[in-house]
């Protein structure tokens, strides 16, 4: 069965804006999947969509073959883990232990301090049970927001754009628990602009347009198309391409090389 | 959804005049519909009031209600509490120690009324008038610009926090929390996941506010303004028009008509 399974789904907001457009969209357990767009292409609203904090206008929204409009909070909780952008929307308790207790209560789960242990633990905060959460760094505060969501043992997590304000060490080190949970079984999805983390993370990209899925397939089938101009590929991407080009010119000596490489350099402003 | 401005930009005849115009008008309706006990009186100024929402503004009911609609709660309390606590008159209804009398209910309709037009009417101000217009027209009221700054700030961050609170909402949700579940005090309880982090992010939201407006020269000396505001012909004569409408009020209220014979 398939971990998330969308047919033909259609939201549009109170205003009448229409945020999707006919979705079609499964996803399998175990999969780490990232979704990318430009900002209001649609990516949150989507994902909103598998946790029921959002219902289908239209079409049916399946998490393990159940309807999110006739699941419970507690079915949609227990299974689906969604970490929001700004960790501090999230915290409230006054210890960082009571913090990862508050989800366990409200599904009332009852092996609460071996749960709380471990997810602290897996996201490296086992140290810091007694703290008060507002006095950790950005990067632990969004660490300590996954252990919340790790706690609560769902099948699915998503991340939403969770890498925002995070130096590029604890970006890393986000995404490495992500891969760990993962590698048990969690399907994982990541909304993100980051394509160095996609590249790095993800085998399969969806990329949003204007609500709709533009592209849905292999990450690496994605960064190899030339046409996109949807996404801004890694550097590292883009000069492989170049450089590609530049090995397809007849009779290319080093110097047209060099000047073709100083050209590209100088109109990117550097890689 | 709601934005970050009430302003509704129309052509309207409201629309066209100045900000002190249109907070005289205010002033007059404040007054007219704290002079009346009435409910049929203060029942004609609130239908007055959303008649010029209506036609003398051009904006259409549906707007309106998108902000009359989250205080609807506080106009039905005062309709439902008020018959308690004017308990004279004709009885028409009687359990234990609680009456309901005739004069009770038509209390609580005057003051639904009240409640109704003093916030439609400062809605009318907002929806008519830039932010920037409605803060040059209170410093030509001789307030201090700071007061301003606070009015317009606190305008503006209206529909921020309530921006906030929904992602705080959902986060909340996100982690189980059900916020309509379980008895009365459970459910107020519910709502700390959600104050606290609402409060901590507003001081902090404060603190960088109030950096990103020193930065930028605040308190630094006199102020100048980019645009200027003029009073003219027609600001003057619907000026007179609401004080005289203001007048006429009190001159009726003075002969005895519009209040009850209870109060």
């Amino acid at each position: 069965m398939k971990a998330i399974s969308i047919e033909n789904l259609d939201y549009s907001y109170k205003n009448g804006f229409e945020a999707l457009k006919k979705i079609n969209l499964e996803i399998g357990s175990g999969e780490f999947v990232a979704i990318v767009g430009e900002n209001g292409s649609g990516k949150t609203t989507l994902v909103k969509h598998f946790n029921g904090l959002l219902l289908p206008s239209n079409g049916k929204v399946s998490i393990f073959g159940e309807d999110t409009r006739k699941s419970t909070r507690t079915y949609l909780t227990s299974n689906v883990g969604l970490i929001f952008q700004n960790p501090d929307t999230m915290l409230f308790a006054d210890t960082v232990e009571k913090e990862v207790l508050f989800g366990l209560r409200n599904i009332d789960i009852e092996e609460t301090k071996n749960r709380v242990d471990k997810s602290l633990k897996s996201v490296g905060l086992d140290n810091y049970k007694e703290k008060f959460p507002r006095y950790l760094s950005r990067g632990e505060r969004q660490r300590l927001a996954f252990a919340c969501i790790i706690a609560m043992k769902p099948k699915i997590i998503i991340l939403d754009e969770p890498t925002t304000g995070l130096d590029a060490r604890e970006s890393r080190k986000l995404l490495d628990i992500a891969e760990d949970l993962r590698s048990k079984g969690h399907t994982i999805i990541i909304v993100t602009h980051s394509m160095e983390l996609v590249a790095e993370y993800s085998k399969r990209t969806i990329v949003m347009e204007n609500g709709s899925i533009f592209y849905d397939g292999p990450t690496r089938d994605l960064l190899s198309r030339r046409d996109n101009k949807l996404i801004k590929k890694p550097a590292i991407t883009e000069l492989s391409h170049l450089y590609d080009g530049i090995l397809r010119l007849d009779n290319f000596s080093v110097e047209d090389i060099a000047s073709e490489l100083a050209s590209i350099y100088k109109t990117r402003g550097g890689i | 959804m709601i934005k970050y401005s009430m302003y509704v930009k129309e052509s309207s005849f409201f629309h066209t005049l100045d900000p002190r115009t249109k907070m005289i008008i205010l002033s007059s309706i404040f007054g007219l519909a704290l002079l009346y006990k009435d409910p049929l009186y203060l029942g004609t100024i609130a239908v007055s009031v959303l008649l010029m929402i209506r036609f003398l503004c051009k904006i259409k009911i549906r707007r309106l209600a998108t902000y009359i609609r989250p205080i609807l709660p506080l106009v039905f309390m005062s309709l439902l509490l008020w018959p308690f606590f004017q308990p004279t008159g004709n009885i028409i209804f009687e359990y234990w120690k609680i009456r309901v009398s005739e004069d009770g209910i038509r209390m609580g309709l005057a003051m639904t009324f009240r409640i109704f037009a003093i916030i439609t009417a400062t809605f009318l101000l907002l929806m008519t008038t830039l932010q920037r217009d409605l803060i040059l027209g209170l410093m030509k009221f001789k307030v201090p610009y700071e007061y301003c700054l606070t009015l317009a700030i606190s305008l503006r961050y209206v529909p921020t926090l309530a921006g906030i609170t929904y992602t705080i909402m959902d986060a909340q949700r996100s982690r189980g929390l059900e916020l309509d579940k379980g008895p009365i005090f459970k459910r107020i309880r519910n709502y700390i996941p959600i104050i606290t982090p609402l409060i901590i992010g507003s001081i902090r939201m404060a603190e960088e506010l109030a950096i990103a407006i020193e930065s930028r020269g605040f308190g630094y000396g006199e102020r100048t303004f980019l645009k200027e505001i003029f009073l003219k012909k027609r600001d003057y004569a619907t000026m007179l028009i609401f004080i005289l409408i203001l007048g006429i009020g009190v001159y009726i209220r003075v002969l005895g008509y519009g209040s009850m014979a209870f109060i």
